[in-house]
C-alpha cells in the first residue's frame, strides 16, 4: 500500500510539472508501434527528451506516455493516466528550460520498474541505433574433491576428481557462446599392481562453441551433449538447429568419443537429424524430438536407430517425460537385416495433488546397446543374453503442514529370466524446524530384496544450521542387516557419519564428511572433501 | 492515484502471480535483495529452493518474469551426462548442494547391490566401465554378472567342468579377503563333526557339485548296507540315518527312539533304553525275548521270598509285578488260594509270615498260629472227621467262612 501511494504521489507531481512546464519549442512526435506494455514514439530528435519525461497526447492534450528509454530518434515509453494511444497519434513534448525546475525534477526522477525500462542505451557513434540484441551470461565452477576409503582389513583406496564447468552465453554481447565441462578423476590404490582398470581419467562431456547466425538459427562446433537426444551422449563435430516458430529441425554430423578412452575418434563417424516441436502457454509446455541417427566405425554402419524424446508439463500439476531408442539395424555373420530391436525406452510421469502431495510413476526397459561392428565377434554371444532389465517405480511425496515431509518409494527390477531381480522399498520422514533444538530429523528405512541378498536399513539423521546461512552440519547413524539366502546368519553392519558445509561466501563453499562403520571384526572409514568455487561474467551480480 | 493504475495493471509477471508486491520489492525501487526479501520460495511455490538452487540468480531458472513459466523438472535446465542411463529423477542420486555424490553405499543399497565385503572400498570405475565413466550401463546384480570371467578361468577346481553354482556366495563368503574358499560358505549343508572331512569329493564324488544329495542314504548306502549289528537291512531300519544317529563320528552314540514299535519300554525297562546291551547282549540280530521269563528266569528262580519256583508262581511276571520295580507287587491270593483280601479274613493280618510261617517256603501255612485248639475244638464238637490241623482247616473253609 506504502509503494503505491508513493508512486501514485510522485506520478501526480510529475503530471503537475508537466502541466506547469514552461519550455521551449515544442517537438512533435508520432506513434509508430504499440504493444500491451510499451508504445514506441518517433521524433526527430529525442535530445532534449529525458527518461522519466511525460508526454502528451496532442489530440487531448493531457499526458499521456511517461518515458522509459529512448534511442536518438525515437523513445519507448509507457501509457499513464489511462489514456488510450493508438499508431498514428501525435504525441507532443514541451522540453523544460527551468534549471531550478529542471533540477527538482531530476531529483524527483521516478526510478522505472526494471521491465519497463529498457537497459539504458550505452553512448553510441552517431548512426549506429541497434541496441545489442545479446547479452552476455558467463557463469561456470571448478570444484575439487577427494574421496577415500580406508579399510581395516582391505586396500584403501583414495579418487582425487577435478572438475570444470562453463557456460558462457553471448561473450561480449555477440553471436558467439562458450560452453565445457570437463572431469579430471586419478585413484590412488595402494597397490597399482593388483588395480585392474587405469589410474587416470581425464574426460571431455562438453568443449563447443556455439554460433548464433541468426535468432533462430544455431550452429555448434566441438563436443557437445545435445539435450534434445541426451541418449546419445557427447557429439564430436557440427550441430545445427533451426527454428520454425514452435517447430524445430537439426542436424549432426561428427563422430561419437572413443568407446575405450572417450577419446576423440574420427573413425566412429556418425549423422544424423531430428524434429521437434516446443509449445509453450499458460497451462502447458511441451517439447517433443523425433531423430534418426546413424552410427559408424571405420565406415562400417555400427549402430542406426530412431529416437524419440517428450516431455511437458500440463496444468502445472502434470508433468511427462518419455525417451525411447529403437534400433533399425542388426548384422549377424554378415548379414544385415533392418530388424527393429527396442533398446531403451522410459516413461516417467508426476502429479502435483495440490501443493501437499505428489506422485510419480516411472517404467523403463533397458537393452544392451549393441554396435555390430565393433562388436562384430561378440555379437553372438551378446545376442543370446539380449533380455531386456525393466524396472517399474513409483514415488510419493506428502507434505501436510509446513514442517513435516513423508514420502515413501517402492521399485521393481526384473528380467525374464529371474535374474537381476531387485525389490526395494524405501520411506522416509522429515522434520523441520524442530523446536527448541531445531534444525531438521530425517529418519529412513530402507528394504530390499535380490536373488541372494536381503537387506534392511535404518537410519536416522539431524542436520542444521550451525551458522546462518554460513555453517551447515549433519550427524547420522545407519543400522543395516544383511541375510543372505544361503544362509541363516544375519550381518549387521553399523553406520556413523557426520559433515560439514561451509558457505565461505556466495561463491565459495566446502564440504567435509566422515563415516565409520563396523561390523565382525572389520572398522572402516571413508573421508570426503570437496571445495567448489563458483564465478560469474563481469555483468552479473552473483 | 491515477497515474499508478495502469502500472499496476501491466505487472510483467502475468495474470496469475496474487503475491503483494511488498513480497519482493521495496519503495526504494523495483530492484530486488534477494537476501532480505519475506518471500519464501519454497513454501510459496513446489519448488523448494535449497542448495544451490537458492544461491543462484532467479533469472538463470526465470528466464522471464511471468514465474510460472520457469519449469520444474531437472531435465529442462540440466543436461543428462548419464546418457539417460538412469532416468530423469536425478533426486535419486543428487541434491541440490552439488552434482557430486558421497551417499554412494546408500545408493547402492537401495539399488540391489549393497557395497559390502570385498565391494565396499572399490572405486566406481572397478565395476562401472562405461568410457565415459558415469554412464551407468546395465551391470545386472548377480555375481556371475560381473566374475563371469573368474569363474570360467579358475581351474582348481574347474568351476564351469564341475558345474558350480554361478552364484558365488554359494561357497565364497562375500566378508571374505580373497577368493579362497576357506571359511567355506557352506551353511546349507553344515560341515560339522563326521562330515567336517575337509575333503570336498568324498561327498561331491559325481564331479558335479550342483547335484550333490542332502539325503543321508544317497551318500551312506553302503553303511546302511554293512550295518550288521544290528542288521538294518533284515531289520528293516529307515534310511533316514538321522532317525537314529546325529553327525557324531563313527556312528555314535545313536538312539533307537522308534524301539517302542518293537517291545515298548516301560519303567526300568525305558531306564535302562541306553543300556542296550542289558537285554540285546550285544547282539541286535537276534530278537530277545519278549516274555518276561526270557529275561527275567533268574529272578524267578531266586526270588524267595516268596519262592516263586516253589510255589510254583506263574512265570508271567506281569501279573504280579509291574514294569517301574518288583516291588510292590499284587498277587491274587484270594483267587488262588484262599481270600485273605477280601471274607472274614481281611484286615486280619499284617504281613505273609502271619500265616506262612516258613519264609522259604510259602506254601507252608498255618491257621492254628490264630484259631487256638481249645477254642477250635469247641466249635466243633459235632464235626465228624475234625482234625486240627491247617491242611483240614482249608479242605472244609476253603473260602475262610464258618
Amino acid at each position: 500500500m506504502k509503494i503505491k501511494l508513493s508512486l501514485s504521489f510522485i506520478f501526480t507531481l510529475l503530471i503537475v510539472n508537466l502541466n506547469a512546464q514552461q519550455g521551449g519549442s515544442v517537438l512533435q512526435g508520432e506513434v509508430t508501434f504499440v504493444t500491451s506494455r510499451n508504445v514506441y514514439v518517433k521524433f526527430d530528435n529525442t535530445a532534449e527528451i529525458q527518461v522519466g519525461d511525460s508526454l502528451t497526447l496532442a489530440k487531448s492534450g493531457n499526458a499521456c506516455l511517461l518515458v522509459t528509454s529512448k534511442s536518438s530518434s525515437s523513445v519507448v515509453s509507457s501509457i499513464i493516466n489511462a489514456c488510450e494511444v493508438k499508431k498514428g497519434d501525435g504525441i507532443s513534448f514541451r522540453p523544460k528550460i527551468n534549471t531550478q525546475e529542471k533540477a527538482e525534477e531530476e531529483e524527483r526522477e521516478v526510478e522505472i520498474p526494471e521491465l519497463i525500462q529498457a537497459p539504458a542505451a550505452p553512448e553510441q557513434p552517431e548512426g549506429e541505433e541497434e541496441e545489442p540484441l545479446h547479452k552476455e551470461k558467463i557463469r561456470g565452477r571448478i570444484s575439487l574433491s577427494s574421496y577415500s576409503n580406508i579399510a581395516s582389513n582391505r586396500d584403501n583406496r583414495n579418487r582425487f576428481l577435478g572438475r570444470l564447468s562453463l557456460d558462457a552465453k553471448h561473450i561480449n554481447n555477440s553471436k558467439l557462446s562458450l560452453e565445457a565441462y570437463l572431469n579430471f578423476r586419478q585413484i590412488n590404490p595402494v597397490n597399482p599392481e593388483n588395480f585392474n582398470p587405469q589410474t587416470s581419467f581425464f574426460r571431455v562431456f562438453n568443449l563447443a562453441a556455439t554460433y548464433e547466425v541468426r535468432p533462430d538459427l544455431s550452429l555448434t562446433l566441438g563436443r557437445k551433449i545435445n539435450p534434445k537426444i541426451a541418449s546419445l551422449g557427447a557429439i564430436d563435430g557440427l550441430q545445427a538447429e533451426k527454428r520454425f516458430g514452435n517447430a524445430y529441425v537439426g542436424a549432426i554430423v561428427g563422430s561419437r568419443p572413443d568407446i575405450l578412452n572417450y577419446s576423440f575418434n574420427p573413425n566412429l563417424l556418425e549423422y544424423g537429424g531430428y524434429a521437434g516441436v516446443q509449445s509453450q502457454n499458460k497451462n502447458f509446455y511441451s517439447q517433443t524430438t523425433l531423430g534418426l541417427i546413424e552410427q559408424r566405425n571405420k565406415g562400417m554402419t555400427d549402430r542406426r536407430y530412431a529416437y524419440f524424446q517428450h516431455s511437458s508439463t500440463i496444468a502445472r500439476n502434470l508433468t511427462l517425460f518419455s525417451s525411447l531408442e529403437l534400433d533399425l539395424y542388426s548384422s549377424v555373420n554378415g548379414v544385415q537385416t533392418n530388424n527393429t530391436r527396442l533398446t531403451n525406452l522410459f516413461l516417467s510421469g508426476t502429479y502435483r495433488f495440490g501443493r501437499k502431495v505428489s506422485l510419480t510413476l516411472s517404467y523403463d526397459s533397458r537393452r544392451r546397446v549393441l554396435y555390430f561392428e565393433t562388436f562384430q565377434t561378440e555379437i553372438e554371444r551378446l545376442l543370446n543374453d539380449d533380455l531386456a532389465r525393466q524396472g517399474i517405480r513409483a514415488r510419493i511425496n506428502i507434505r501436510p503442514i509446513k514442517y513435516l515431509n513423508f514420502g515413501a518409494s517402492y521399485s521393481q527390477r526384473f528380467q525374464s529370466n529371474q535374474q537381476n531381480q531387485s525389490d526395494n522399498i524405501h520411506a522416509y520422514a522429515s522434520w523441520s524446524r524442530i523446536p527448541v533444538i531445531g534444525g531438521r530429523l530425517y529418519f529412513a528405512y530402507n528394504n530390499n530384496q535380490s536373488n541372494y541378498l536381503k537387506s534392511d536399513i535404518l537410519s536416522l539423521r539431524h542436520s542444521r544450521s550451525l551458522i546462518r546461512n554460513k555453517l551447515q552440519g549433519d550427524i547420522y547413524y545407519r543400522r543395516v542387516n544383511y541375510v543372505f539366502v544361503n544362509s541363516t546368519r544375519k550381518r549387521p553392519q553399523d553406520y556413523i557419519g557426520a559433515n560439514l558445509s561451509l558457505n565461505i561466501n556466495k561463491k565459495l563453499s566446502f564440504r567435509i564428511a566422515g563415516e565409520v562403520s563396523n561390523f565382525n571384526q572389520e572398522t572402516n572409514y571413508r573421508v570426503y572433501a570437496r571445495i567448489i568455487r563458483r564465478f560469474y561474467g563481469r555483468n552479473q551480480k552473483k | 492515484m491515477l497515474g499508478c493504475l495502469p502500472m499496476l495493471a501491466q505487472s510483467p509477471h502475468g495474470t496469475d502471480l496474487k503475491i503483494d508486491c511488498a513480497q519482493c520489492h521495496n519503495p526504494a525501487g523495483w530492484e530486488v535483495e534477494v537476501d532480505s526479501i519475506p518471500f519464501d520460495h519454497s513454501l510459496e511455490t513446489p519448488f523448494e529452493l535449497e542448495g544451490v538452487h537458492a544461491m543462484v540468480d532467479c533469472k538463470l531458472c526465470h528466464e522471464s518474469l511471468v514465474f510460472d513459466e520457469a519449469p520444474s523438472d531437472c531435465i529442462s535446465c540440466h543436461a543428462d551426462v548419464h546418457s539417460m542411463s538412469v532416468g530423469n529423477d536425478c533426486v535419486r542420486c543428487h541434491t541440490a548442494d552439488s552434482w557430486l555424490v558421497d551417499n554412494i553405499p546408500e545408493l547402492h543399497e537401495e539399488n540391489g547391490f549393497p557395497l559390502i565385503g570385498a565391494h565396499g572400498n572399490l572405486s566406481c570405475v572397478e565395476c562401472h566401465e562405461a568410457e565415459t565413466n558415469i554412464r551407468f550401463d546395465r551391470i545386472g546384480n548377480e555375481c556371475v554378472s560381473c566374475h563371469n570371467d573368474d569363474f570360467l578361468a579358475t581351474e582348481n577346481p574347474n568351476h564351469q567342468q564341475v558345474g558350480y553354482s554361478t552364484e558365488c556366495t554359494d561357497c565364497h563368503s562375500p566378508l571374505a579377503m580373497d577368493w579362497s574358499a576357506d571359511p567355506i560358505t557352506h551353511d546349507f549343508f553344515p560341515l560339522v563333526e563326521g562330515h567336517d572331512i575337509q575333503d570336498c569329493n568324498q561327498c561331491h564324488t559325481t564331479q558335479s557339485f550342483s547335484d550333490a544329495p542332502s539325503d543321508c542314504v544317497a551318500c551312506h548306502q553302503d553303511d546302511y548296507n554293512n550295518a550288521s549289528n544290528p542288521s538294518h537291512v533284515n531289520l528293516g531300519l529307515s534310511t533316514d540315518c538321522a532317525s537314529c544317529h546325529t553327525l557324531a563320528v563313527d556312528w555314535m552314540p545313536a538312539t533307537f527312539d522308534i524301539h517302542d514299535q518293537f517291545y515298548v519300554l516301560n519303567g526300568e525297562h525305558r531306564d535302562i533304553r541306553n543300556d542296550c546291551d542289558q537285554c540285546h547282549n550285544g547282539d541286535y540280530n537276534v530278537l530277545p525275548p519278549t516274555d518276561c521269563f526270557g529275561c527275567h528266569e533268574s529272578d524267578y528262580n531266586n526270588a524267595n521270598d516268596p519262592n516263586h519256583k516253589a510255589l510254583g508262581f506263574s512265570t508271567n511276571c506281569a501279573e504280579c509285578h509291574n514294569e517301574d520295580d518288583w516291588e510292590p507287587s499284587t498277587f491274587d491270593h484270594d483267587g488262588m488260594y484262599f481270600p485273605i483280601f477280601s471274607g472274614t479274613h481281611k484286615g486280619e493280618w499284617d504281613q505273609c509270615t502271619d500265616c506262612h510261617i516258613q519264609p522259604n517256603d510259602y506254601s507252608v501255612f498255618s491257621c492254628t498260629v490264630c484259631h487256638l485248639k481249645n477254642e477250635t475244638d469247641g466249635e466243633h464238637d459235632d464235626v465228624n472227621d475234625y482234625v486240627y490241623e491247617s491242611n483240614a482247616c482249608l479242605r472244609c473253609h476253603p473260602d475262610g467262612s464258618e
